[in-house]
């Protein structure tokens, strides 16, 4: 009889723990019905970044980076590195742009004593703006990347991000055949396209 | 005799304790969102794919316990730059989901006390917050504000313009749990 006792007391609290174990496991079902985990790897990736970071990527092939979370992990920490870099120059280089605006017109208004230094801040403008194009450009890619319908901060910030590339390739351009005067007025207006578009990107960005 | 016994606690155990009467969230009808705040503006996210359950008592008509779990990939704020941003902060690839399960639940006249544990950024802390309890025709409306200190739960602020967010954000909640068909 005390076995059987023994054996109903152990039965007892297994029912009962199974039931109340039930309860506590919540979060697990509701884990096993959670969505498939994050990707490694947006679906869209800009051609810059895929170039070096897609899947088939020169860094992936090569096996320089594999495609890994803990690579991803890391890699996530350089984009950000990179992103935050992007901003600082551009901001640097929209306060070399502001002085080239003011030596460029008056270098247009005949004080050719300041060639020199147009010269001088085109070469600062140019680094700081090319190397913050790059810095945004071939940083790893994003965990995400959602279409969003409409326009946002980080859309307009891509549209005229194309318009100050498109200007200041063409100011550079026409920066030797700037001393004609009728090249001069075209370089103006692509230097002042390329400024006001590069201000308008800086000013539209949002976190 | 051994068979009877059987029985009995079997019995026994399912009288005493009873299976529980458990309700999911219904996904179309519950979010989950967040609320931030940096200096030049205050934006704020939302999840549609909301996993919740609540466990009932016998007689089906107060809330016993909660869990909730949700991917932070999911929350969308219609900007994928500041969600990817967010992404990378949270640390998304090593803590894919934000958790919460109660551990003690109190009403008192209309009101209601949730106590339970958050899981955020794999950091897990006790908070207690008064959602609002609607009792439905055959279900339950529960909506409330949790407010959560991002440095709290080691995560990094985002900044922008070398400026950082606000530590605070408003985790807002509506889940609306039914019986399944």
């Amino acid at each position: 009889m005390k076995k059987y006792l023994i054996m109903y007391s152990i039965f007892f609290a297994l029912v009962n723990q199974a039931i109340a174990q039930d309860v506590d496991s919540l979060l697990l079902s509701l884990d096993s019905e959670a969505e498939a985990p994050t990707q490694l790897l947006p679906e869209r990736i800009m051609l810059t970044q895929r170039i070096f970071w897609g899947e088939k990527g020169l860094l992936r092939t090569t096996g320089i980076v594999p495609l890994t979370e803990s690579n991803r992990i890391k890699e996530l920490k350089i984009r950000r590195t990179m992103l935050v870099a992007h901003q600082v120059l551009g901001y640097a280089t929209l306060a070399g742009m502001i002085a080239q605006g003011v030596v460029g017109q008056r270098l247009y208004s005949g004080e050719g004593q300041l060639k020199g230094l147009h010269e001088s801040l085109a070469g600062a403008v140019n680094v700081g703006y090319f190397t913050g194009a790059a810095l945004s450009l071939f940083s790893p890619p994003p965990l995400i990347s959602r279409q969003v319908k409409g326009l946002n901060s980080i859309k307009a910030h891509k549209i005229l991000a194309s318009v100050h590339m498109t200007a200041m390739i063409a100011t550079n351009l026409l920066a030797g055949k700037a001393e004609d005067p009728r090249y001069a007025k075209i370089h103006r207006a692509a230097a002042f396209t390329a400024f006001g578009a590069f201000a308008g990107a800086t000013i539209v960005m949002k976190f | 005799m051994k068979t009877l016994l059987l029985l009995a606690s079997l019995l026994t155990g399912l009288w005493i304790n009873p299976a529980p009467i458990t309700l999911k969230a219904n996904k179309e009808k519950s979010t989950i969102g967040y609320t931030a705040n940096h200096s030049l503006h205050e934006w704020s996210g939302e999840t549609p794919s909301v996993n919740a359950v609540i466990v009932l008592n016998e007689g089906g008509n107060t809330i016993q316990k909660v869990a909730v779990s949700a991917n932070v990939a999911d929350f969308d704020s219609q900007n994928s730059s500041r969600d990817s941003h967010a992404l990378e902060v949270l640390e998304a690839l090593k803590y894919p989901k934000v958790q919460f399960s109660s551990t003690a639940i109190s009403r008192q006249g209309e009101s209601t006390k949730v106590t339970g544990n958050l899981i955020f950024h794999g950091i897990t802390k006790t908070i207690t917050f008064e959602p609002k309890v609607e009792k439905v025709k055959n279900g339950f409306v529960v909506e409330g504000v949790i407010p959560v200190s991002l440095e709290a739960f080691n995560v990094e602020r985002p900044s922008f313009m070398l400026i950082k967010t606000d530590d605070l954000i408003q985790i807002k909640f509506h889940l609306e749990f039914y019986p399944e068909k």
